[in-house]
Parts: C-alpha cells; sequence; structure tokens
C-alpha cells in the first residue's frame, strides 16, 4: 500500500476524532470559569467539597442529608439549627404548642417572597409539608411520620396537628424546605428540580448534576445579606483530592478525614476546623443471638473494648469516648449517664461466669464509607475483645451491603455503626435503636420503647429525665456499646472565617473571607 | 464489506443483551435499593413501600421484561437516587470520558510510534534501555499514586496547574499525563518489537539494498505493517478508557462515565448502571470494528480474506 494514503488514512481519522471530541466538549457546555476567585481584594466566592453527590434539587422529594448543605442555601425552613445545636427561627418568628403537645402553631415572618416574585405565606408551608406526607415513598416523609395534618389558619399561620404528642417537634421542620406552591405546580416537580425557585439567601445559578453546584446571593433576600456573593458546591468522593484541593487553591473549604489534619496543620496557605459531631459510633448487638443473649457477656464486650486507644491512639485525638448513643451537642444528652470503665479483668470473669467457651461472635464492619478508618476500629475493638478471650469474628462489607445488611435487621453478632441526629435532638435516633419498628433494634425490649414515646410528651428537664433513664437503661442492659464521638475535620482556606456545624453540614450565611 | 457489516452488528446486539442481561441478575442479586435511598430514621415499612414504588415486588420475569423493553425504546427510566432521566445522566458525563479516553489513547500512541521510530532510526540500545526503562518504572506505580505524586508537584507545592475538577483546558494535563504514561511503554513495546522483527527481513533488506534511505524504508515499508498489530490493542484500549478510568476520575473529581457508574452500583441504581453498560458496550464494540475496518484498509491481506 503506497505510502501516501496510509499517511492521508491517518491524518482524516485523526483529524476527525479531535473535531468530535472538541465538539463534544462544546456540547457539554465547555469549561467554567470554575476555580478560586482569591486574586486581589478579599475574595468573595467560596467553593467547597461535599463528600458525596447530592440527590434531586427537589426539596419536596429529596432529603438526603448531603443536599441540606444545598438547600439551607436556598430555601427557608420554618426553624434552623444553628452551628451549636440550638432551634433558632427561620421564615417562622415564633411557635407554641397546646398544652398535651399535639397541635403545633408556627407563625411566619410577613413579606416574605421567593426569587421569582410569588409571595411564601402559610398556604405554601401547608402545600410543601402535604405534598411530603402524600408521598409515603418520598425520602423526608419519615422526618414527619408524627404529622397528622397541615393547614393554613391564616395568610401568616400554619397549625399542625400531630398523632402523638411530640414536644421537639419543631426541630423536625429544620430539615423540610418550604417551595413556591404556585410555582411549583405550574412547573411540574421534573422541571423545579432542573431550575429550583426558592426564598433562600441564594439563587440556584447552575446545576450541573453530580459534578457541581452554584449558587449566587439573592440580594431580594427578606433577611440578612450574607457576606458570601457566590458559592459552588463541588462532589469528591476521595480524601486526598479534597486536601489537595483545598492545599492547591481550588477549594476553599472541604471535609477532611483524621489522619490527614496533622499534614494541613504545617501548612500556611491552609488551616484546620475540627468540632466534635452530633453523631456516636457505637456497637450494634443482636442480643437475641448465641451467646449474646447473656446479658453478662454483653456487659464483658463493653468493658474489654479500651475506648481511649482508639480516640487517642488511632483517631489521634480527634474524637472522645461516648458514655451514651446521644453525643454531648444533641438534646438529650446527660453528664449523668455513664458506662462501665475499661476493666479487662472483670470482662474474663464476666465470662468465665457466664460460662463462655469461645464461641465465635461475628463482627460485621463497613470497610469504607461513613466511619473514617472504620477497618482500623474494628480490628482495634477485635484485638481488645480477643485479648479477654473472646473469639471474633471479623466480617467487613462496603458501605452499601453494610447498611442493606443493617436495614434488613441481618446482624447475627456485633457490628459497627453510627448515628447522628440531623435536627441534633436526641428524638431521631430512638425510632431506629429503641422502638420496635427500629433496624437496630434487635432487644424489642417494651421498656425502651416506653420510655422513647414519653419523652415525647413531655420538656424541658423532665425530657431530659426521661433521656438518662433510657440511656442508663440501655448501658445496663447493653443493648448497645457506645465507643466514641468522633470530629468533624475540615481543612480550609487560611483566611476563611467560618464555624463549622455539628452536623458536618455547610451554611456559610454567616461566613466571610479576612 | 457490507456482509462484515451485518455480522458486526448482530455482534453488537448480542453483546448488549449479554451485558445487559449479566448485569439484571447481579443487581437483582445484591438487594434492593430503597434502604440505601431513605434516611436512617425510615422503618422498615416505608422501605418496603418505597421497593414496591420502584416495581421490585413484581415478577423477576416482569422486570427483565421491562428492561428488556428499555433497551429497545431507548428509556431506561430515571435513577432512583437523583431522579433524572438515567440515559441522560449517563450521556451527560460521556464528553468529560471521550475528552480524556481521546487525549489519552492519541498523545499516548503518538508518543510511543516516535520513540519506536527514533529507536529504529538511531539503533541505539542506549536510548532503548532509557525509554523502556522509564516506561516500566511508570507503570509500575499505580495510576492512583501517581496521580498523587502529579498532583503533589504541580498542584500543591507549584501551583501551575489545577488539582481537580474540569474547569479549563489545563484541568485536562494531569489526568491525560498519568493516563499517557501509563500506556506508553504497552504501546511502545508492541511497536518496538514488531519493526525490529521487520528489520530483518527480505523485503526490507531488500530495499536498502536497491538504495533506498533507511528512514524511507522505516516509514514506507516497515510502519504500516507494525502498525497493525498495534492498533487492534490500541482499539481494546481505547474501549477501555471510553468506560471509564475510575481511578484517575477518583483522584481528579473528573465527571467521566466511571464514576457515575461505580457510583451507581454500589448504590444500587439499576437504570444508570443499565444505561451506561449499554453505552459502554456499544462504544466498546464500535471502536473495535473500526480498528477492525482501519486494519482491512491498511493490511491488503486481512481485506482479501
Amino acid at each position: 500500500m503506497p505510502t501516501s494514503t496510509f499517511r492521508r488514512q491517518m491524518l482524516s481519522i485523526g483529524a476527525l476524532a479531535a473535531t468530535g471530541t472538541l465538539m463534544l466538549s462544546g456540547c457539554a457546555g465547555g469549561f467554567d470559569d470554575g476555580g478560586d476567585a482569591a486574586s486581589g481584594d478579599t475574595p468573595t466566592r467560596i467553593v467547597a467539597a461535599i463528600p458525596t453527590d447530592p440527590t434531586s434539587m427537589d426539596p419536596i422529594k429529596s432529603g438526603a442529608l448531603v443536599v441540606l448543605s444545598v438547600f439551607f442555601h436556598t430555601f427557608d425552613q420554618l426553624v434552623t439549627i444553628t452551628a451549636d445545636g440550638e432551634l433558632a427561627p427561620k421564615l417562622a418568628t415564633e411557635w407554641t404548642a397546646n398544652d398535651d403537645l399535639t397541635q403545633w402553631d408556627f407563625t411566619l415572618q410577613e413579606g416574605v417572597t421567593a426569587s421569582n416574585g410569588e409571595a411564601i405565606t402559610a398556604e405554601d408551608v401547608a402545600f410543601s409539608y402535604q405534598t411530603i406526607l402524600a408521598d409515603p415513598t418520598g425520602e423526608n416523609f419519615a422526618y414527619l411520620s408524627s404529622v397528622a395534618s397541615v393547614e393554613a389558619v391564616d395568610d401568616l399561620t400554619v397549625r399542625f396537628t400531630l398523632k402523638s404528642p411530640f414536644s421537639a417537634f419543631p426541630r423536625n421542620t429544620s430539615l423540610i424546605s418550604i417551595v413556591p406552591a404556585d410555582t411549583y405546580q405550574e412547573m411540574g416537580a421534573d422541571a423545579f428540580a432542573q431550575a429550583p425557585i426558592g426564598s433562600g439567601p441564594y439563587l440556584f445559578d447552575k446545576i450541573q448534576t453530580g459534578v457541581s453546584y452554584d449558587l449566587v446571593r439573592n440580594d431580594g433576600y427578606w433577611g440578612d445579606a450574607p457576606a458570601i456573593e457566590s458559592i459552588s458546591l463541588q462532589p469528591v468522593s476521595s480524601d486526598e483530592s479534597r486536601v489537595n484541593g483545598v492545599l492547591s487553591g481550588s477549594l476553599d473549604v472541604a471535609p477532611i478525614g483524621p489522619t490527614q489534619v496533622e499534614s494541613v496543620e504545617g501548612q500556611d496557605s491552609a488551616q484546620v476546623f475540627s468540632a466534635l459531631s452530633n453523631g456516636v459510633v457505637f456497637l450494634g448487638v443482636n442480643s437475641t443471638s448465641g451467646v449474646l443473649t447473656d446479658a453478662r457477656i454483653r456487659e464483658a464486650i463493653g468493658l474489654a473494648i479500651d475506648k481511649e486507644a482508639i480516640t487517642e491512639g488511632l483517631l489521634s485525638g480527634l474524637a472522645e469516648p461516648a458514655a451514651t448513643t446521644l453525643a454531648p451537642a444533641v438534646e438529650g444528652y446527660s453528664e449523668d449517664v455513664t458506662d462501665p470503665a475499661y476493666d479487662p479483668e472483670r470482662a474474663r470473669e464476666l465470662l468465665a461466669e457466664a460460662g463462655y467457651a469461645g464461641e465465635p461472635i461475628p463482627f460485621d464492619y463497613a470497610t469504607d464509607g461513613r466511619i473514617p478508618l472504620s477497618a482500623d476500629v474494628a480490628q482495634t475493638i477485635q484485638a481488645s475483645l480477643e485479648e479477654v478471650g473472646i473469639t471474633i469474628d471479623l466480617r467487613g462489607a462496603d458501605q452499601q451491603a453494610h447498611t442493606l445488611k443493617v436495614r434488613g435487621r441481618e446482624m447475627e453478632g456485633i457490628y459497627l455503626n453510627t448515628w447522628a441526629p440531623s435536627t441534633v435532638d436526641g428524638d431521631l435516633p430512638l425510632t431506629d435503636l429503641y422502638e420496635p419498628a427500629g433496624n437496630n433494634n434487635y432487644a424489642q425490649d417494651p421498656r425502651t420503647a416506653e420510655l422513647a414515646a414519653e419523652q415525647r410528651g413531655v420538656e424541658g428537664a423532665s425530657r431530659l429525665d426521661v433521656f438518662a433513664e433510657l440511656l442508663s437503661y440501655s448501658n445496663e442492659q447493653g443493648y448497645y456499646v457506645p465507643l466514641y464521638v468522633p470530629m468533624n475535620n475540615y481543612a480550609a482556606d487560611a483566611d476563611l472565617d467560618w464555624t463549622p456545624r455539628a452536623d458536618g453540614l455547610f451554611d456559610f450565611t454567616q461566613t466571610s473571607f479576612k | 464489506m457490507l456482509l462484515f457489516i451485518a455480522r458486526r452488528l448482530a455482534l453488537a446486539v448480542a453483546t448488549v443483551l449479554a451485558v445487559v442481561t449479566i448485569a439484571f441478575v447481579l443487581g437483582r442479586a445484591t438487594g434492593e435499593p430503597g434502604a440505601l435511598l431513605l434516611p436512617d430514621n425510615a422503618t422498615q415499612a416505608d422501605v418496603e413501600a418505597l421497593n414496591s414504588a420502584l416495581g421490585f415486588d413484581r415478577p423477576l420475569l416482569l422486570q427483565y421484561l421491562d428492561t428488556l423493553a428499555g433497551l429497545v425504546t431507548g428509556d431506561f427510566g430515571d435513577s432512583y437516587r437523583l431522579r433524572e432521566s438515567a440515559l441522560g445522566l449517563v450521556l451527560e458525563r460521556v464528553p468529560a470520558t471521550i475528552e480524556l479516553a481521546f487525549w489519552a489513547f492519541v498523545i499516548g500512541l503518538a508518543l510511543a510510534v516516535v520513540a519506536a521510530l527514533a529507536i529504529q532510526l538511531t539503533g541505539s540500545r542506549v536510548l532503548r534501555a532509557i525509554v523502556g526503562w522509564a516506561g516500566a518504572l511508570r507503570q509500575s506505580v499505580p495510576d492512583f499514586f501517581f496521580a498523587l505524586l502529579l498532583v503533589l508537584a504541580f498542584s500543591v507545592l507549584l501551583g501551575a496547574l489545577p488539582s481537580l475538577g474540569r474547569t479549563s483546558y489545563a484541568s485536562l494535563v494531569l489526568p491525560v499525563v498519568t493516563l499517557v504514561t501509563g500506556q506508553f511503554v504497552m504501546y511502545l513495546r508492541l511497536l518496538d518489537a514488531a519493526l525490529s522483527e521487520q528489520a530483518g527481513q527480505d523485503f526490507v533488506r531488500t530495499a536498502i539494498a536497491q538504495g533506498q534511505r533507511r528512514s524511507t524504508v522505516l516509514f514506507t515499508r516497515m510502519l504500516p505493517n507494525a502498525i497493525v498489530p498495534v492498533l487492534g490493542m490500541a482499539g481494546l484500549n481505547l474501549g477501555g478508557l471510553l468506560g471509564g478510568t475510575v481511578v484517575v476520575e477518583v483522584v481528579f473529581a473528573w465527571p467521566g462515565l466511571g464514576k457515575l457508574l461505580t457510583d451507581a452500583v454500589s448504590q444500587r441504581d439499576f437504570p444508570i448502571v443499565q444505561a451506561g453498560l449499554v453505552f459502554v458496550a456499544l462504544a466498546f464494540v464500535i471502536v473495535n470494528t473500526a480498528v477492525d475496518v482501519l486494519v482491512r484498509r491498511i493490511d491488503t491481506r486481512t481485506a482479501a480474506a
């Protein structure tokens, strides 16, 4: 074959392919002028990494935690949970309950409009809640399981009628975003998800599903104007990439793992934020399975684990030992609830008393995902337990397979799990841990279910007493082994003036650059 | 040629069908997605309601036929998690994937051709050893680790290139360098072996004896022959790249197909898995067909066969 033909063919194929590629780049909108806008003046744009990609931008359907980092900026919720876990007004200025806590009236802020001009009134609030309640398969439905009905009493008053008393109900409303009802209905849910309209301090500028969620300041916002003009939330799944992103200036703030804190601390261009989270890492226990039916063996497991070896050694002090299944930041936590200290001698005695003869106990954990260093944590626990003579059958799985096993109540021994209530209130985990429908509730103890329901009917100090009773009882029975409260760690631009939230979500309305 | 294309089409259909069937069986064996979609405080009743709303309570055969119907109409349904058209989500990621795959492929191959020709033209053993060694050394380092080294050097220390995202042509540099350097040595070895083998053959010796310049013989006689086996390999490789380069995509937060698909698999987001696999299977078949056509045109012996 003559050279010229060969060369011409190769050239034309190459040219064709190159054109095609460039055209495709063009079709996708080409490139953005992304990155950090840090030059000269104080920057007013934040690029923040989120660890997983958010779900749909329709807040009626979407309720996954990570998506709240978007919705806190773009929509109003009735109330808000502040960075330190306190309940505070947002769209609602005040709220009152009737005597038995079954009916809640919320008074709304006057003169609120969505970014397209539609007024936000009690009708819109009622519509948002009613639409969620109409679809039991929605992600937000579980947060409203206590609600019987919602109605607009007048333009500025919304009334919630509950199925049973619930003192912490306002906290659950911090998770539910209000959409402008007419706009939502006119557009339809699918179109709304593509171009969502809310009344929050920021507007959606550009959505690239799974790539970036760009927001700009809403200059017509009814509340205080935030300092930051634009926010870009970008899913970055790798820990290493998030650290490098901050160190190289591609990102302004990013969640990082406990092992990476030290490497960021030594850098001039970046700072570390660490704050105790609202979550507790614990061992779930199937107290109906094999030797674990014996309370002495469950107690021995708790006594044999050296929590400080995990928090100080493995996690370099970026966690605190936990004595209950609630973290200190969470409403319902009580300092009075204690659990027995590390005592391997006592553990051995209990095992001997119970006649434990080395029957293997399955120990399930997720090798990745929600608990940083989970594999190392699991191995440390295994070593502690084997030290006192307990035989452990360690079984690792990926996070999703592990979650499916937890949710299917399929655990046969002990398992590593974590609970972080997004309402920063102790009520949320109770259903899952202590009530009959709970995925982690193997014991099905009527006493815990009774106390879980009881705290909903009381307020203030008496509510805390019920929590203390429940959590102490849980510890005594060894239904769970609380391990530690991890810190949320972030690498951030050295000039960022920001307070991280206990729940690990982003809210930049109070943030600025120095 | 018509018969050839018809055979290829039939093969493509069979491939896609097989891929979809295997994905369906494996997917259904790993559990239903409801529990992964709802928050932790959702009860088992909520999860079951969602699973049946998604159609998981229907007979498996019916679900399978539905999947096949979706395949024919091109409607794979909405992603369970993202609640958008699964095919749309896959197609959104395709440009980023093609971009990376194309440049990695072209530059990797071109570099290998240049290096192989330089080795032949100079006849230098030292050059061959150096290039071969360097390539092998790079290939022995895992991609994610090499990528991190690049990021540390060029993004963190020098601040010259973005460490993640797809925001400008500069974003392409580090991911492409990672892929190119990883593949270079494979192409080089194939080419070098093929060229060296031909160097000793009669038609080459005759051509040189006739007084043709060594470079002329190399370009006109040897290269077209040597490129044939390389193209076959490169085609397979390009198909693989088009399926997404998960490791590189994760390190550079590159919005390609690989990350979308692996996430969808672990989230049991079956519509995305199906749509993505059909795309990858088709891309594979198309690239390989294109390579075969190309080889037949370059190598007249296969065309006659």
